[in-house]
């Protein structure tokens, strides 16, 4: 099954999306996607690492959709954290900026995971509510994980929004 | 303790008020709000927790929506926001987010809390 997790930054959506795939599975694989350039990602990484330790995850690092496509996914339980990292590294490194390549791209590498895993938990970000208008290449970003958003939550199970660590019901129902 | 998030704007005090029903001098003693720069500043979110589970209620924003900012003191406050409010929320009896000046009850019964 596909469950979608959208919620603002240090909302809790890394903890629930954890709590949803520890629940689907006792071997869950962690799919990261973070580019580990700069001090503020290894930051990040190391935070979300510590986050994990002693869930039973195993990590499996693949930052673009090539790498997911050469990944052996097979009957595993996924949780993808996140889909922003993984359309911007796509968009603006795998395919150099075009956007109809990275939609087909990420697509690709989405419908290999729907296929091949069991469970797939995906963790998403609310980038797009600021009501700060950006440049036109930021802008194509937006309306690209905005149109990814809209088909991996039509195709999904369970669709929720993180509100201070709180899931809230988009789809599906959960008790 | 009543924790109420939302969006900038969106009505979060006035609906405490009215949920409340206290006086503005009782509702200055007993709910903190206007504390994003305390939030952006401190390196202790559990100090914070501490210090405001004290009140009856807290209101804190939203703030984590949004292309993620470069600027550090930014991207901080954003971080401390947004952890703050996780923390803020396992605490509380009642979690209330409030858009449009609309609550949606996240944890509890706000009428419990009268």
């Amino acid at each position: 099954m596909v469950v979608l997790i959208i919620g603002g930054s240090a909302s809790g959506k890394s903890a629930y999306g954890e709590q949803v795939i520890g629940q689907l599975s006792q071997h869950p694989v962690y799919l990261a996607t973070m580019d580990s350039h700069g001090k503020a990602a290894q930051k990040r990484i190391e935070k979300h690492r510590a986050m994990r330790a002693g869930k039973g995850f195993r990590t499996l690092e693949c930052k673009d959709a090539t790498s997911i496509l050469a990944a052996d996914m097979r009957g595993q339980s996924v949780l993808l954290e996140d889909l922003p990292n993984l359309v911007a590294n796509v968009l603006f490194q795998e395919v150099n900026g075009s956007v109809a390549e990275a939609k087909q791209q990420v697509r690709r590498a989405l419908s290999y995971l729907e296929k091949e895993t069991t469970n797939l938990v995906i963790i998403t970000g609310d980038l797009a509510s600021e009501g700060l208008l950006y440049d036109e290449v930021t802008t194509a970003y937006l309306r690209l994980l905005g149109e990814l958003q809209q088909e991996i939550a039509a195709d999904a199970e369970e669709v929720y929004e993180v509100v201070a660590g709180i899931p809230t019901v988009l789809k599906g129902v959960k008790e | 303790m009543i924790f109420v998030t939302g969006p900038m704007f969106s009505g979060k005090k006035a609906y405490l008020k009215k949920l409340l029903t206290l006086s503005e001098e009782e509702f200055e003693k007993q709910v903190a709000y206007d504390i994003l720069e305390d939030v952006g500043k401190t390196t202790d979110i559990e100090k914070l927790v501490t210090a405001l589970r004290e009140y009856r209620a807290v209101i804190l924003p939203e703030m984590g929506s949004g292309v993620i900012p470069m600027d550090e003191k930014a991207l901080q406050l954003r971080e401390n926001c947004g952890r703050l409010a996780v923390r803020l929320a396992e605490e509380a009896d009642t979690v209330i987010r409030v858009v449009c000046g609309l609550p949606q009850v996240l944890k509890g019964k706000p009428e419990d809390r009268q």
